[in-house]
């Protein structure tokens, strides 16, 4: 399924891998939030681009500076305590976010950009039916009638799959089960048809099946509209089946990005590994303790000098504390940010008491090609 | 909904049935009547024929149910024993408009402005404005409303002489007591709609419609209002029966003819039948006023409409 996905992904990217394509351009994107004890250095100078139609996935875990990103590209954050730092770039389209003027940006947010938030269930506003709702967005972007306007957001409740939408249309939030109210939202963020949509979490409150159901109308609505998509999430089960690029990171910096095939077959950054072994495996004993990375991540008050995995990481060296490792490019946009790919590093062998890589090998399924190998030898 | 309504109102009847019972037999077993005072100067016939013209001389039980009797089967509270000649009902009556009157002016004044100062408070919150408005509140419920009275007869009639000190009758007596009478609701209603409408600006479906592109007055009016409003509506109720109750130092201060003065001074002379008719007016009042807000409550919040068509 990863494979026949990747190369798929891989046959639309060499279609599109034009510069125009670029609606989002991030570079060096730092975010702080100045609070009493500090100030929170949340996301640490990011770069990252999106293309026409494309799908790329923040993975990382809590506090690492997936939704901080995804709110600054919304310029959802409240300034302050927010601070977006002095040299950040957000380009829309060739337009600099941060510069547009307040008009501009009330018509480039719902408009151009479009954002689905992680708990439907409190992102609905409790006292206005979900067709007004859907509806807001087109009276304020559109200068279609009070009827058309109607008709629109009951054509929008159809295309996201929603039973009955002329009566749905009437419902407040609360008449509707999570599922629905998910499909509710996505219908909002997408009735102006924006050319970015940023699904935050969209589908961690959702039980498993719904979560499959939510996940495969995006990929549909993101085909049939070329949307392009930023995923914020956690979850690799779902980035695997819907992303087309992945960008892994660790406390408000990026530690690895590259196609989802890579990243999957060819991860490279210690960090990357340990996600990967912590997906639970259908074809285990069933008795085995689930894998969980010891320790916690690295205090966003305090500066941080080098790479900020080192506590955590089983191949940390001197230099991993001193310095904070340059940027090592595998091609075709793989790149990762790890002292181990240092022509002078050890190899992986000089760290025997290291787990992670091997665990991660084995939970991608490579041990059988290597013990097929050893038997043919 | 309908039948949620019809069964408040009957629940309501029963309150107000519970709350006569227990007013009357607590008032009896106070010591001392209404004819204490005077039985002392006169004759003891004519003391035993007073207490039989009231009926305080049969068992206090009998007493009740006569007095039941009476208010079912001809709403009639009886008459004023201290005041003779005058109905309860009819003081009530001619009363009771006149509080209404400058109480629920004051009342509704105070409630603008006071959810008006609350809102921008919590839309600056922690700079000047939200200071400013925090100390009026402060003052607001800090200091009785008859010392704000006592100030503003002195500066707008003793000193300014704007206004007449005291009286009744012309719109211009109005503007003392209403204003005195402001600082009440606006201190209440500042603080609860500051708090409530922060607490709907931090919601997560206030973040979608910053989403959607909803401009900042969008937002207050369409997303933050009608849910910050829910916990205001709440008060109305104890604030429509403050009105009547807690007016009667004002109503004194300021001479008006309405039914505070009526109450405060029945309990002091243990007029029986006006301490139970004015209890009985103004836990009607209240409970009616409950039901109504209860009532708009599921007007606003869809929610609430819900399981109350339920019940």
């Amino acid at each position: 399924m990863v494979v026949n996905r990747s190369e798929e992904v891989e046959n639309t990217m060499k279609q599109t891998n034009n510069e125009h394509d670029v609606v989002l351009d991030v570079q060096n994107l730092q975010v702080s939030f100045h609070t009493y004890a500090g100030e929170v250095k949340a996301v640490r100078g990011i770069d990252f681009y999106l293309r026409q139609g494309e799908t790329l996935a923040f993975v990382g875990e809590s506090g690492c500076g997936k939704t901080v990103t995804a709110k600054a590209i919304m310029q959802l954050l409240k300034v302050p305590p927010a601070e977006i730092k002095p040299g950040s770039v957000i380009n829309y389209a060739g337009e600099n976010v941060l510069t547009m003027d307040k008009k501009r940006l009330r018509d480039y947010k719902g408009n151009d950009v479009g954002m689905i938030f992680q708990d439907a269930m409190t992102s609905l506003n409790p006292t206005m039916t979900c067709g007004k709702q859907i509806e807001e967005s087109l009276r304020i972007h559109t200068d279609l009638s009070k009827e058309e306007c109607k008709q629109k957001a009951i054509d929008m409740l159809r295309q996201v799959e929603i039973p009955n939408p002329e009566e749905r249309y009437r419902q407040y939030p609360h008449e509707l089960s999570g599922g629905m109210r998910q499909r509710v939202m996505i219908a909002i963020a997408l009735a102006c048809k924006p050319r970015v949509m940023i699904a935050d979490e969209p589908t961690t409150a959702l039980d498993v099946t719904i979560q499959a159901q939510i996940m495969s109308l995006l990929r549909e609505l993101k085909e049939k509209n070329n949307t392009a998509i930023i995923l914020v999430t956690h979850d690799l089960g779902v980035v695997a089946n819907f992303a087309d690029r992945i960008q892994v990171m660790y406390a408000g910096q990026v530690v690895e990005s590259g196609t989802t095939r890579d990243i999957f077959k060819n991860p490279q950054h210690p960090y990357t590994w340990a996600l990967l072994k912590s997906i639970p495996r259908v074809d285990g004993q069933g008795k085995e303790e689930l894998y969980s990375l010891y320790g916690t991540p690295p205090d966003l008050i305090l500066p941080l000098e080098g790479c900020p995995f080192t506590d955590r990481c089983d191949y940390a060296m001197q230099i991993c504390r001193e310095q904070h490792p340059g940027k090592t490019d595998f091609g075709n946009h793989h790149c990762a940010y790890c002292w181990l790919h240092h022509p002078q590093a050890p190899g992986l062998d000089a760290f025997p008491e290291a787990q992670t890589k091997a665990a991660a090998d084995f939970a991608l399924g490579k041990h059988h090609a290597e013990d097929q190998e050893e038997v043919q030898a | 909904m309908i039948r949620y309504t019809v069964k408040r109102i009957l629940m309501m009847f029963l309150t107000l049935f519970i709350v006569t019972t227990i007013t009357f037999f607590l008032m009896h077993s106070v010591p001392g009547d209404p004819l204490a005072s005077m039985a002392k100067k006169l004759p003891d016939y004519a003391v035993q024929n007073f207490y039989a013209k009231y009926g305080l001389d049969k068992p206090v039980t009998e007493q009740y149910f006569i007095f039941l009797k009476n208010l079912i089967t001809e709403g009639d509270l009886g008459e004023s024993i201290t005041k003779p000649g005058r109905s309860v009902t009819q003081t009530i009556g001619e009363t009771a408009p006149i509080s209404a009157q400058w109480g629920f002016i004051a009342m509704f004044i105070g409630i603008a402005i006071g959810t008006f100062l609350g809102i921008i408070a919590a839309y600056n919150r922690n700079k000047w404005p939200d200071y400013v408005v925090t100390f009026i509140a402060m003052l607001g419920v800090c200091i009785p409303s008859f010392v704000f009275a006592s100030l503003l007869q002195f500066l707008l009639a003793g000193k300014w002489r704007l206004v007449p000190t005291a009286g009744w009758g012309k719109p211009i007596h109005f503007i003392l007591p209403v204003t005195a009478a402001l600082f009440g609701p606006i201190a209440t209603y500042a603080r609860y709609t500051r708090s409530s409408v922060l607490e709907v600006l931090n919601q997560d479906y206030i973040l979608t419609a910053e989403a959607k592109g909803v401009s900042r007055s969008g937002i207050l009016f369409k997303h933050v209002l009608r849910n910050a409003v829910l916990p205001l509506i709440t008060m109305i109720g104890p604030q429509v029966a403050g009105v009547f109750t807690g007016s009667f130092v004002l109503e004194r201060m300021f001479s008006i003819p309405g039914l505070g003065r009526y109450f405060v001074e029945s309990v002091n002379a243990r007029d029986y039948t006006m301490i139970i008719g004015t209890t009985v007016f103004y836990a009607a009042l209240f409970i009616f006023s409950v039901l109504i807000v209860d009532l708009v409550y599921g007007l606003v919040d869809p929610r609430i409409r819900l399981s109350g068509r339920k019940a």
